[in-house]
Parts: structure tokens; C-alpha cells; sequence
């Protein structure tokens, strides 16, 4: 009998208890007041413990993100001895180049050029480029002469020089002429200016010079570094039959570029 | 005093399960621990016990209706095995059946949660459950052995 009773009670108490479970009747008006009472009686309890729970897991990322940073301390100290290795292996470079330099009476150290930020403010009205005005003057430094350069390409050379601004022939300008070398053969010529293309002068006929060949700024002493003028466009026989007709396009656009840097150095 | 000390294991076993992002069906089961720690010391069915040790849980985890079932069937179980089948005997032999009726409340309550919501199985806190289940089982074994 009892052990039929404990059979009943555990039927009874599943069927109950499933029903409850999926009727979900926890919350129903009638019974939701009764689990908030209790959820009242043991409130303290579990705030305190939530509580806890939060300093935990505040603790626990905390860990885990001084672990990280730690980590990548670790990695960044690494990149550091790599980049001091790097910077051994520079100011080894540096010195040959200077070295260098002296063996061959030159100097290409950049340091040792004094050079000057300007602002285009103005451009050749005609429309051919032949000059463009910049923001800084004799008050501040600015010489004729001086060479204009943007990044790698030369600009043009300080042609007259005012106050306050300055005017810079540039390439395309048929008054500047510059010694120049064609980087493929390494032979010397004389640029003229000229829009749209400027010309190489005293070409002879028999002188190895194409289409697209590179013509780059040559120092006679030596100082400056090869600027980039332009490129040969085309080539063809001069007026002269002794001489070619070489057409050079530059490479500078003037009327994209916003600032030039000026080289306290005249050719 | 024992429906007390009911209601205290399962204040214990709410506080245990500190993971805000598993499921509060993967806490540990310190009440069937408790349960079946009270079997050992009576014979009697412990089935009403179990529903009520299984509504407490309920309150607190807002699962109310399942504990209740699985408790009392779980007890019902440890009732009958003892009764009809075989009475075990020394540590381990209770340990494994406590392991074998843990996991059969688990997978019970697991199951039956699935069918109302999806729910991941979160094997990493199940391990862990047990483990804290099976040490808890085994001091309250020792306690049971001394007295």
C-alpha cells in the first residue's frame, strides 16, 4: 500500500510538475505574487552575490586585458630591438654614403641643404605655365636663383624675387635653361623650356637618345641630387642635319601641386 | 530543520553558479548531493522531500515546474534502485550512482529546457558543475560516515 502511495506521489508530482513547467504558469497573476515574495526573502542575498559576480568578472577582463597589453608589450619590445637593428644598419649606410660622397667630391647629405616651404599663390595668366608665384620673399630668405623642387621633381629656379613673394621659372618657361643628363646613357645636355614640351639642345645626330628616356637635373658641382625633369616625348631630325630635335615632356604639373620646397642652393 | 537546510543548499547552489553567461541549468546539483546524502541516513522515500527541494530551486532559477518533476522523479529513482534492485554499498559504488543520477538530471533537465528554448549545451560549465558536485557529494559522505 505504501509503496503504491510513493508511486502515485511521484506520477502526481511529475505530472504536476511538467505541467507547471510548460504552461508556464510562473507567470500568472495568481502565482507570480507568491515567487515575488520569495524572490523578496532571499533579494539580499543574491545582490550581494550578484554584486560579487560583477567584481569578479570586472577582475577577471581586467586580468585578461593586462595579460593582452602585456603580451603586446612583449611584442612591441621586440619590434624595438629589431627597429634598433635596423637603425644600426641606416647609420652604417649613412656613413659609406658619406664616406663615399668624400671619395668621390661629393655630397648628397640632404641635411646640409638649407631649404624652405612656400605656397603657390599664383599662376602664368597666358595659361603656359611659365611661372608660378610663391608666398615667400627676400624677407625671408629667398634668392634668385634658388632651386624649386616638388618631392623628386624640379619645379623650376627662383627667377625674380620681391618682398613679400617670388616668382619661380618654371620648366615649361622658355628663358630656363639647365644642364641636364639623360640617366640612361649619362650624357650632358642643355634643356630649354618650353610649353608644352621644352627641348634638349645640341643633340648630335648620331647620340642614342629615345622616346621615353629619362632626363634628370645634373649639378656641375655636384651637390644637388638628380631631380627629375622630364622624358624624352619625341625625337626627330633638326633644322641642323647635324643635330636632333629632341622634345622633353616634365614631369611637374604646376597646376596640381600646392606647395614647392625651395633648396637655399643656386646651380 | 531538514526542509531548512533544503532550502539553504539550494540558496547554495544558486549563489555557486557564478557564470552570467551559461544557462542556470548547468549549476551545480547540490540539492540532489544533499538528497541523496539524506537517503543514506533514511529509508524512506524521499520523493515529497525531492518536489520540495525542487520548487526552491524553481523560486530562485524561475524555472518553475521542472525541478519539482526531476527531483522527485530522481528521488524516486534512488528509492527504487534501493528498494527493488540492489542496495549499494561503500564510497564509490554511491559516488558512481550519484554520477549515473546527476547526469540523468542534467540530460532531464537539458532536455526538457530544449523543448521550450534553445538553449547551448555548455560542456566547459557542466564539467566544472560536476566536479563541484561530486566534492560536495564526497564531504558530505565523510560527515555522513562520522556520525
Amino acid at each position: 500500500m505504501k509503496r503504491r502511495l510513493i508511486h502515485v506521489q511521484v506520477v502526481v508530482f511529475v505530472v504536476i510538475g511538467l505541467t507547471i513547467f510548460f504552461s508556464d504558469v510562473s507567470t500568472s497573476p495568481f502565482i507570480e505574487p507568491i515567487i515575488r515574495v520569495f524572490n523578496n526573502l532571499i533579494y539580499p542575498i543574491m545582490s550581494i552575490k550578484n554584486a560579487l559576480v560583477q567584481k569578479i568578472e570586472d577582475s577577471l577582463d581586467t586580468y585578461v586585458f593586462l595579460v593582452n597589453v602585456q603580451k603586446e608589450n612583449r611584442q612591441l619590445k621586440e619590434k624595438i630591438q629589431e627597429l634598433y637593428l635596423y637603425e644600426a644598419l641606416y647609420r652604417e649606410c649613412s656613413l659609406t654614403v658619406d664616406k663615399l660622397g668624400k671619395d668621390l667630391r661629393t655630397d648628397y647629405s640632404l641635411r646640409r641643404y638649407k631649404t624652405l616651404r612656400a605656397s603657390i599663390i599664383g599662376y602664368d595668366p597666358t595659361g603656359r605655365d611659365n611661372y608660378v608665384v610663391i608666398n615667400k620673399g627676400k624677407q625671408d630668405g629667398v634668392k634668385e636663383g634658388y632651386i624649386a623642387v616638388s618631392g623628386d621633381v624640379l619645379l623650376g629656379i627662383v627667377g625674380k624675387v620681391f618682398q613679400n613673394t617670388s616668382k619661380v621659372y618654371t620648366v615649361f618657361n622658355p628663358k630656363l635653361k639647365l644642364s641636364v643628363v639623360v640617366s640612361k646613357t649619362g650624357k650632358k645636355y642643355i634643356y630649354e623650356g618650353g610649353w608644352p614640351f621644352g627641348r634638349l639642345l645640341h643633340v648630335n645626330i648620331g647620340d642614342k637618345v629615345e622616346k621615353d628616356f629619362e632626363i634628370r637635373l645634373r649639378d656641375i658641382k655636384r651637390r644637388l641630387p638628380a631631380f627629375k625633369v622630364g622624358r624624352v616625348e619625341k625625337v626627330n631630325i633638326g633644322e641642323d642635319p647635324f643635330f636632333k630635335s629632341v622634345y622633353i615632356k616634365p614631369y611637374v604639373d604646376v597646376r596640381e601641386i600646392e606647395f614647392t620646397l625651395l633648396i637655399k642652393r643656386s646651380l | 530543520m531538514f526542509y531548512f537546510l533544503l532550502f539553504l543548499t539550494a540558496l547554495i547552489q544558486n549563489l555557486l553558479f557564478i557564470s552570467t553567461k551559461s544557462f542556470v541549468i548547468f549549476s551545480p546539483n547540490i540539492v540532489l548531493a544533499f538528497l541523496y546524502y539524506h537517503s543514506l541516513k533514511e529509508t524512506k522515500s524521499l520523493v515529497f522531500k525531492g518536489a520540495v527541494g525542487g520548487l526552491f530551486l524553481d523560486l530562485m532559477f524561475d524555472t518553475l515546474g521542472l525541478n519539482i518533476a526531476i527531483k522527485s522523479f530522481i528521488c524516486y529513482l534512488i528509492w527504487m534502485i534501493r528498494e527493488k534492485v540492489v542496495y549499494v554499498q561503500g564510497f564509490y559504488s554511491h559516488l558512481l550512482f550519484f554520477f549515473i543520477l546527476s547526469f540523468i538530471d542534467l540530460f532531464l533537465r537539458y532536455g526538457l529546457i530544449r523543448l521550450s528554448y534553445v538553449v547551448k549545451f555548455d560542456a566547459v560549465v557542466v564539467m566544472i558543475s560536476l566536479v563541484i558536485e561530486l566534492v560536495v557529494f564526497s564531504l558530505l559522505y565523510a560527515i555522513y560516515k562520522r556520525s
